[in-house]
């Protein structure tokens, strides 16, 4: 293997995407380098939460492979949801279930990401902002190969939207994952060296 | 009867050592029940809702249905079974406070499976896929998942622990209603009643309410201190 071509972290074949036998969209055939970006765009029902649940391995493809399988959970794929889920239990309980650092990994995580002086609080009583801060340092305290972000910026106040920037910026700088973005538009990520992955309509 | 009562209440008052025992007893035999019950339900609560197979909805319907047995019906099958010519009656349980818990475990199972089956198929799907999303599998994700419907399971407990705190056919059958061994509050009442005591009949079941009250809202109070 050149070492100008590294392995893709994860390459598409003719890949549909939807639920049951109900096919949502069929994907440009992909091929995703280790560290690099990519928005995922397309308006309403086109598909693209679908795309990132089954390039996360949460849905299995309608029709055509994904290589190599994918592989949810920590060194793996993580998926975050547009609005993420966090259990009942404190900040750093929540943190803490995907993590496969120590103690010192996760407060330093936390503090990377504004959430030190929170840890102990409930999760459930943080703001949407927090709460979608909280969800991305879960994720990334994973450790993912490849981070799937499902519209990371929706509701975010200024304060919120500057963490997101530094976040995206970190990574194009750092290429520590894969990150794939689902949005409207491109928020966050202008100026970044980002692929685009168009989806239109099947049906 | 207005004079049963206040004899009631005076009984009450004055409950000899006799009356605590058998609440005690009747305590004994359906937290042992329902907690064991618990080790049971959750996990099962928790497979089935899990579960994608046809298997899944029979099962769901056989809980829903198991939750309305005749405790009567129960405490029969347990005599037949227990009973010196049944298959079990080796074990020489028949009688025994140990007989007695085994029909108000099987009585309390379905209640608490089903409260934590419909707590767990009303999360939204995000909160299983954000389990596997951070790859928690088996027991850790079930744990995770078990503590979002921490109210709803504690819901079920005391609805079953009132089934069969407040249950006759099963105690009476299985136990044998013997003094100082496995006489209960609703045994006991039973048996007053059979006599005439009607005071003293009384008496017991305002007890029986009354720790029934008590348990529930110690319950109550315990997961709004916690949620």
């Amino acid at each position: 293997m050149s070492a100008q071509t590294p392995a893709p972290v994860l390459s598409t074949r003719g890949l549909a995407v939807g639920y049951a036998d109900r096919a949502v969209c069929t994907v440009p055939d992909l091929r995703l380098a280790p560290g690099t970006i990519w928005l995922v765009t397309g308006s309403n029902g086109t598909g693209k939460t679908t795309l990132l649940k089954t390039l996360a391995g949460l849905l299995a493809p309608i029709a055509g492979s994904i290589t190599p399988a994918p592989r949810p959970g920590p060194g793996g794929s993580v998926f975050v949801h547009s609005v993420p889920v966090l259990f009942r239990g404190s900040l750093r309980h929540n943190l803490a279930l995907g993590s496969h650092g120590g103690s010192d990994d996760l407060r330093e995580t936390a503090a990377a990401f504004g959430l030190a002086d929170r840890l102990d609080q409930p999760a459930r009583e943080l703001s949407h902002g927090l709460r979608q801060r909280a969800a991305l340092a879960r994720a990334v305290l994973a450790r993912p190969q490849l981070l799937l972000l499902d519209e990371p910026e929706g509701g975010l106040d200024e304060a919120a939207l500057a963490t997101w920037r530094e976040f995206a910026a970190q990574t194009a700088r750092e290429q520590r994952f894969t990150l794939v973005v689902a949005a409207h538009r491109p928020a966050g990520l202008e100026g970044l060296p980002i692929g685009q992955i168009a989806l239109g309509t099947n049906n | 009867m207005g004079g049963d009562f206040v004899h009631a209440l005076k009984l009450i008052l004055t409950a000899d050592a006799d009356v605590w025992k058998v609440a005690g007893v009747s305590l004994q035999v359906s937290l042992t029940a329902l907690a064991l019950a618990t080790v049971v339900a959750l996990p099962l609560g928790y497979i089935i809702s899990s579960s994608q197979s046809r298997m899944a909805g029979i099962a769901t319907w056989l809980i829903h249905t198991a939750t309305a047995f005749p405790t009567v019906v129960v405490g029969l099958s347990f005599y037949f079974l227990l009973s010196q010519s049944g298959p079990l009656g080796w074990m020489n349980l028949l009688y025994t406070r140990t007989a007695m818990t085994i029909g108000q475990f099987v009585l309390a199972i379905p209640i608490v499976t089903a409260v934590c089956l419909v707590a767990l198929n009303r999360l939204g799907p995000e909160y299983r896929e954000t389990t596997r999303a951070l790859g928690l599998r088996g027991t850790a994700a079930m744990r995770v998942l078990l503590a979002e419907v921490r109210p709803a399971i504690v819901s079920g407990m005391l609805i079953a622990f009132s089934r069969v705190f407040t249950e006759l056919g099963a105690a009476i059958i299985l136990g044998g209603n013997i003094r100082g061994s496995t006489r209960t509050l609703t045994t006991v009442i039973a048996l007053e009643y059979d006599r005439g005591d009607n005071a003293r009949a009384i008496a017991l079941g305002l007890i029986l309410v009354g720790i029934a009250l008590t348990v529930n809202a110690l319950a109550h109070r315990g997961v709004r201190e916690r949620s």
